[in-house]
């Protein structure tokens, strides 16, 4: 243990104790998804609360992840089908967040989400709706966010969004079926762009 | 084995002994469901009564009057989705209703100065009944209004907010306010 780290804790010890606390459960949900093979989960995993991963899809989750609750809300991975594929880019902030996922879904490194929610599909498939190719491609369509990004509270994401790097969600925004440059402050539902977040 | 005892206890606490409501055939109940007030509530046969995807399992059906009638027809699948009542909701066979809101009324009066009274009659002069129509999907987090009718096969986006409004079969609706983002 280098010196920096040890004058960190003595200045904050709760903060420590809570980081430690976390590490621990983090261990916890690694051990619950160890017998899955279809899901990955990085090194130095922090859980300030449970994540729950449920599906037959694929799940990379990368290194130094954490996960907290937010109004109650538990982070939640769901996968509808074998092919559904849900990659967490490194340094992820996760808190509430929920995500369905039939195609595609994925998210860069560094990004910091309040409960947002995100849905690659028009509809959430039921027992009763066969998903095959036609369906699919009727109702389903992929997911893309950059680097950096950073959403507010009650936020949706939903099907064919392409977000640029650094780009910000304002609190209550819902962005659908849109590609978003780069540095971009969206608000409202349906979300608009009103400015950059940093001036090159 | 669970769900089918949970749902033998829900009919049997709501249909028999407290008569709220009347279950078809069939229904499946894997979640909290909560039936109030003084109106009466009809569902259908094969419905089932859902959690949410991601953990939410309360379905709430309220009629805050005596003559307040919830009509819910086949195959519908509820997850999660809160009414309140005051004149009519009517929901259409096969349906598909997520973590949403839909209700028919204001609940309370424009006028301040007469907000806390409660009419003889039961309704408030805004009140409109709400359809949702065959098939249609409510995407969860979305609000139906008082005057919401949605045709057959409409799709809500999640996150829309919608109210007074006729919406065409096969439509897609997103927004708040909600309008027609595809035909």
């Amino acid at each position: 243990m280098n010196i920096e780290k040890l004058n960190k804790i003595k200045s904050n010890p709760a903060e420590a104790v809570r980081v430690g606390f976390a590490m621990l459960l983090g261990y916890l949900v690694k051990l619950r998804y160890m017998t899955k093979h279809n899901v990955q989960i990085g090194s130095n995993f922090r859980a300030f609360s449970w994540l729950r991963i449920t599906g037959p899809g694929s799940v990379v989750i990368g290194d130094r992840v954490s996960a907290y609750a937010s109004f109650l809300r538990v982070p939640c991975i769901v996968t509808h089908t074998k092919d559904a594929i849900v990659t967490i880019g490194n340094d992820t902030n996760f808190s509430g967040t929920r995500i369905s996922c039939v195609d595609s879904i994925s998210i860069g490194h560094d990004a910091l989400f309040g409960s947002t929610t995100i849905i690659d599909s028009d509809i959430i498939p039921t027992r009763d709706i066969i998903i095959d190719s036609e369906w699919k491609e009727k109702h389903v369509q992929a997911i893309n966010i950059g680097n950096h990004i950073w959403t507010g509270v009650n936020t949706f994401i939903l099907g064919g969004v392409t977000i640029g790097d650094e780009s910000v969600l304002g609190a209550g925004a819902v962005i659908q079926s849109k590609e978003v440059p780069d540095r971009s402050l969206l608000v409202g539902n349906p979300a608009r762009k009103i400015g950059v977040t940093r001036q090159l | 084995m669970f769900n089918k005892i949970r749902t033998i206890w829900y009919i049997l606490k709501y249909q028999y002994i407290l008569k709220k409501a009347t279950f078809g055939s069939n229904t499946l109940i894997k979640c909290k469901l909560e039936i109030k007030g003084s109106g009466k509530v009809t569902i259908g046969s094969g419905c089932s009564f859902e959690p949410d995807l991601w953990g939410d399992d309360h379905v709430t059906l309220y009629t805050h009057r005596p003559k307040a009638r919830i009509v819910i027809g086949n195959n519908v699948t509820l997850r999660a989705t809160r009414f309140g009542c005051h004149l009519s909701i009517l929901i259409e066979n096969n349906a598909i209703l997520e973590y949403s809101s839909i209700f028919d009324t204001d609940y309370h009066n424009l006028d301040a100065t007469k907000r806390d009274e409660i009419k003889e009659g039961g309704f408030n002069e805004g009140d409109r009944p709400v359809v949702i129509g065959e098939g249609s999907y409510v995407g969860c987090e979305s609000l139906c209004s008082k005057g919401t009718c949605l045709g057959k096969n409409v799709i809500l986006l999640p996150g829309t907010v919608i109210g007074t409004k006729r919406i065409a079969d096969n439509s897609v609706i997103s927004g708040n306010p909600g309008r027609i983002i595809k035909k």
